[in-house]
This record gives C-alpha cells, sequence and structure tokens, in this order.
C-alpha cells in the first residue's frame, strides 16, 4: 500500500472485508425489530448480498459508515424525522468489488496513486477500475425493519438488457461508475410497492433523458396530491394506478398504461419497451386466486433465446413472427425479494403470466411505461400499426416479388433520432454512405424516431414513423433497405414507400 | 387506389398451385390483421376501473 494511501482511515482492516456467508446484518450489528425474524426481516439485504457474491462474484466490500443518500434524506424529511424515536439521516454504503479484501486495498492505493500522478487520467483511469473491479453499491437505511435503500448493481452477466442507466459512486476522491437500475425495498411508511416500481422506472428513465430521478416521497406526495382513494397517502396504503400516472405526470414524463389482455402482445410491448431502453412498470395479480392486493414490479432487462432460433408464427398473424417471441426471461426487481430475478414470461391460454424464482406466478395485468411526453404513439398502437398494417404490406408485397412463402419477421422499438442515425452511420456500407448523410441532411428527425424492421420472407427492410404524430396524422420519416441486391427487399421497400405516400427521395440504401 | 393494389403485379410464369396458395395466404392475413387491429383497438381503451385498482402488496 502507498504512503498516501496508508493514511485513510477508509482503507483500514475493519472498513474492507471480505465477503463471506456471515451476514450483513450481523457484521453492520443491525438489530432485529420486534415482531419480526431474521429470514424475512433482512430478506432484501441477504438477497441482495448474495445476488452481489454469487451472480456478480464479489468478494469484498467497503464499507462507509456515514452516508448522505438522497432518497433517505427526503424520506426521513417527510416522515421519519417526525417519530418519537430518532432515527437518524445517515446511512451506511456499501461498496462491492470482484477483489478479495487485501486485493482491493493494494488496488485502490495504486489507483489513487496513478490518479495522482497523471491527473489528466483521472477518468480513464476510474472508468477502467470500475469495469475491471466495481459491481456496484447497496446503501443501508438505519430502518431496522426495512434496511436496504438505494442499491445499484450490476445486472447478471449474458443478460440481453438495455436498461442501464449510469450511476457515479464518489469514494475516496474517486470516481467509481456502474450500470444497473437502482432498486429498495419498501418501507411501508413512505413507499409501497407502486411506489418503489415506481421510483426504479423513473430513475431508469433518467439514463435517456435529462430528468432528475424522483425520490420515493416525491412520487408517493405527488400521486396523493389530488386523489385519496385508499386514505392517508403516509404510511403507505397503495396507490391506485391512475395515481401512479397522476404522479409520473407531475414529474414531467407522460404516462402510458397499457391492458395486457393477450400474451402475444404483451410479450410484445414488453420487448419494445425495454428494448426502447424504457424499465416499464409491470401491474401484477394474483393467479388462482391468491388474494386481492395487486403488485408492482419493475421490469430491468430480458433474456433472449439466441439469434436464429426458429419462433412460431403468431397466434393472431399465422404469417408473421415478432423478435419478441424470442424474449423468455424477465428481469424483475421485486422490492419484497430481491433485485434482477430471472422471471419466465409465460401464457396460461391467452393470459400473459410471469414465474418468480421461487415458482410465484403472476399474471401480468397492466404495464405502466413512463414515457418522453413528445413521445404520442403508444407501444400498443406502435406494434398494431406494425402488425396489422406494415407487416401486412410487407407480406403481400413479398409474395407478389416471386418470395418464397414465408413468414415476415417484425420488430418494433423507439429510439433517440440522434442516436439511431449515429448507428446507421457506422453500419451502413461504404457504397451507400452518401445515402445515409442524405437522410441526415434532408430528413429532421424527431427526438424519438419509431423503427420497424421488416425481415424474414421481407428481406430487410427498416420503415422509420414519427413519434411525435398521433395514428390519425400518422407521419412516415423514410424507408431503409437493408439488401440492395435482394429483388424482394427491393419490391417491400418500394411497395412501403408507396403504402405510407412518401417520395422515393426518402428511399435509403444501407447496405 | 385499393389497399390491395399496391403491389398486385403477379407474375405470369408462376405456376397455378402456387399463385393460388400465395392469394389464400393473402387473403388470411388481410382477415388476421383486420381482427387483430379491432382486438387491439378495444384493449387500448381505458376505462375508470382500469385506472381504480389498488396496487398495495407488502412484504
Amino acid at each position: 500500500m502507498s504512503e498516501a494511501a496508508e493514511g485513510l482511515p477508509l482503507l483500514n482492516d475493519t472498513s474492507i472485508l471480505d465477503l463471506s456467508n456471515d451476514s450483513l446484518a450481523a457484521i453492520l450489528k443491525i438489530e432485529l425489530p420486534p415482531f419480526s425474524e431474521t429470514d424475512t426481516a433482512f430478506r432484501q439485504l441477504n438477497a441482495t448480498t448474495r445476488y452481489a457474491r454469487e451472480t456478480l462474484a464479489a468478494r469484498s466490500v467497503l464499507i462507509e459508515p456515514a452516508y448522505i443518500d438522497r432518497d433517505h434524506i427526503e424520506d426521513h424529511s417527510v416522515f421519519y424525522s417526525k417519530s418519537l424515536v430518532q432515527y437518524s439521516n445517515r446511512c451506511i454504503r456499501l461498496c462491492f468489488f470482484t477483489l478479495g479484501a487485501s486485493e482491493l486495498r493494494s488496488a485502490l492505493s495504486g489507483l489513487i496513486d496513478r490518479v495522482r500522478e497523471t491527473p489528466k487520467n483521472y477518468h480513464s483511469s476510474c472508468d477502467q477500475f470500475s469495469i475491471d473491479h466495481f459491481v456496484g453499491f447497496m446503501v443501508i437505511r438505519p430502518l431496522p425493519g426495512s434496511p436496504v435503500g438505494r442499491s445499484v448493481l450490476k445486472p447478471p452477466p449474458k443478460t440481453d438488457v438495455v436498461c442501464l442507466p449510469q450511476t457515479r459512486a464518489h469514494l475516496l476522491g474517486l470516481e467509481l461508475t456502474v450500470a444497473g437500475v437502482p432498486y429498495q425495498q419498501q418501507d411501508v411508511a413512505v413507499s409501497a410497492c407502486a411506489t418503489t416500481a415506481l421510483w426504479s422506472s423513473l430513475q431508469a428513465a433518467s439514463a435517456q433523458e435529462p430528468i432528475r430521478g424522483a425520490t420515493p416521497a416525491q412520487i408517493t406526495t405527488l400521486a396523493s396530491k389530488y386523489s385519496l382513494p385508499f386514505g392517508r397517502p403516509m404510511p403507505s396504503e397503495g396507490l391506485s394506478t391512475g395515481q401512479m400516472c397522476q404522479a409520473i405526470d407531475a414529474l414531467g414524463v407522460a404516462p402510458s398504461l397499457l391492458k395486457a389482455e393477450d400474451y402475444e402482445d404483451t410479450r410484445g410491448c414488453l420487448h419494445s419497451a425495454l428494448k426502447s431502453g424504457i424499465a416499464p412498470v409491470l401491474i401484477l395479480k394474483p393467479v388462482d386466486g391468491g388474494g386481492p392486493e395487486l403488485h408492482a414490479v419493475c421490469a430491468t432487462g430480458m433474456l433472449l433465446t439466441p439469434a436464429g432460433t426458429a419462433t412460431s408464427p403468431l397466434n393472431a398473424l399465422n404469417d408473421a413472427t415478432d423478435t419478441a417471441a424470442r424474449l423468455s426471461h424477465l428481469l424483475i426487481h421485486d422490492d419484497r425479494t430481491a433485485p434482477y430475478l430471472t422471471s419466465k414470461l409465460n401464457s396460461a391460454g391467452l393470459v400473459p403470466i410471469i414465474e418468480l424464482p421461487d415458482g410465484e406466478r403472476w399474471r401480468i395485468y397492466q404495464i405502466l411505461i413512463p414515457t418522453h411526453p413528445k413521445i404520442r404513439l403508444s407501444f400498443l398502437t406502435l406494434r398494431r400499426v406494425a402488425a396489422s398494417k406494415i407487416a401486412l404490406k410487407a407480406f403481400e408485397a413479398a409474395l407478389n416479388a416471386d418470395a418464397p412463402i414465408g413468414p415476415v419477421t417484425f420488430d418494433c422499438w423507439m429510439e433517440r433520432g440522434h442516436e439511431y442515425h449515429r448507428k446507421l452511420l457506422l453500419r451502413c456500407g461504404p457504397a451507400h454512405l452518401s445515402d445515409v448523410l442524405r437522410l441526415g441532411r434532408e430528413v429532421p428527425l424527431p427526438r424519438y424516431v419509431a423503427i420497424i424492421t421488416l425481415t424474414g420472407a421481407a428481406g430487410h427492410v427498416e420503415v422509420l414513423l414519427d413519434t411525435t404524430s398521433t395514428e390519425k396524422n400518422l407521419t412516415a420519416i423514410a424507408v431503409l433497405n437493408g439488401r440492395t441486391h435482394d429483388p424482394v427487399s427491393v419490391a417491400v421497400a418500394k411497395a412501403m414507400i408507396e403504402y405510407l405516400r412518401l417520395s422515393p427521395a426518402r428511399l435509403i440504401s444501407t447496405q | 387506389m385499393s389497399e390491395r393494389s399496391v403491389s398486385s403485379q403477379m407474375s405470369e410464369n408462376r405456376p397455378k398451385t402456387d399463385q393460388a396458395e400465395r392469394e389464400r395466404r393473402i387473403a388470411r392475413m388481410y382477415q388476421q390483421a383486420r381482427e387483430l387491429e379491432d382486438r387491439l383497438k378495444r384493449t387500448e381503451r381505458l376505462t375508470a376501473d382500469d385506472l381504480a385498482v389498488r396496487v398495495n402488496l407488502s412484504a
């Protein structure tokens, strides 16, 4: 250890520990609250620690004993500060690393030396250290009955996760980063499951737009501002979906609430939302009459079957399939149990079902998707347009162009306009660069563009729609042909241009 | 222009059975697309009951 780092109290023997099977509750001396048993009171704490240790291969934990957490400070301000017992406004932060304790001490010392020697490499050195060794952190609130506060951990490796907001953790003057959707447990005071799921979802939304993540206290307060259908807002007795929409709207975000009536449509909307970088809230109903209470969780990512896996045609359209058919599992933040629960997406007849790892089965009842206000198309409307209009025309055009009879595969999602153009610039062939540059020069893209891809029997065609338009006055932006040597692809792209009443100049070739 | 006339040019050389199968599949796709569209339009309509459900499961 370097001389400079040796003097830092955070690098002494007691603040960095090897992660073992010992309970962190015992190490941190968290007292069991009355009427509680260890396995229930510390369920989230133990599950989150186990996730860090077993899934993310964390081997040590660095303990910061006096940490100011914005979410807890606000919870404290509106609720806990008014209790008879004096709750502290300080938390403990636990940072998890893939190095053993002694290796971590040396590595942190080395990093401190490096950034002091070469200040201009401060950020790149910290970023590299984060990539190599840092898997995230967990905040421990001074609430023995609900200790797990804002916790940001990496998603499981080899996951098709698309919600990856970056969080910075400032530690010893270093700036570490971790990408993951924030998680915390409900305290059933400021927040129940509705508030907590919404909190995770809105935290993820802040990755795409410069909006400040709302705290649980803000969400519950805004949700209860104009309507109290279930009595007082705090201690929280839950929210209605209308109140959840109200809170989202008050934060300047648009609540898009979808009914999950059909398995294929639900799967498609979840796939589209997650692919668009949005973490939707799932409103869940017990299967088999497990009680009247509904639950809310946040979907943070998904697992897909490998690319190229054969997918069955849709029940609704026998000559079409969608990329969403590859969606096999969702990653769920469940505030009752743990983050990143790998949960199987399934159906019972036409009803969408989610199976949690502990065997619990829930019916997906509604999906609440916080979106940018400029996005006027809902994911359900986008799917309807993609399936019943665009894929239909593509199928007809492909068959009329002598394509072998086979299903059209469609996919749809939304993306920032400039981000889509950046990706297009990077992937287009050299012969078609001028076409792609022309798109950027002549065609103004909206803040968010809706993309519908057509593959399978339809060649490889992309249709771009303006998300600020509405269905009655839907505006198509361009059609991209990804296979200029394929006559079927050419025919489908031309049919799309004609069908969408676009100028031939809006046909862009990319490969 | 009718909906189906966008790409209605058929290949002259295509075998009749294949041609018939293509037309049958296109007709079926149109029928199913109409049904899907109607269903999704109904799904998109929210009611007051949809907004009133209580979400409050506690651990």
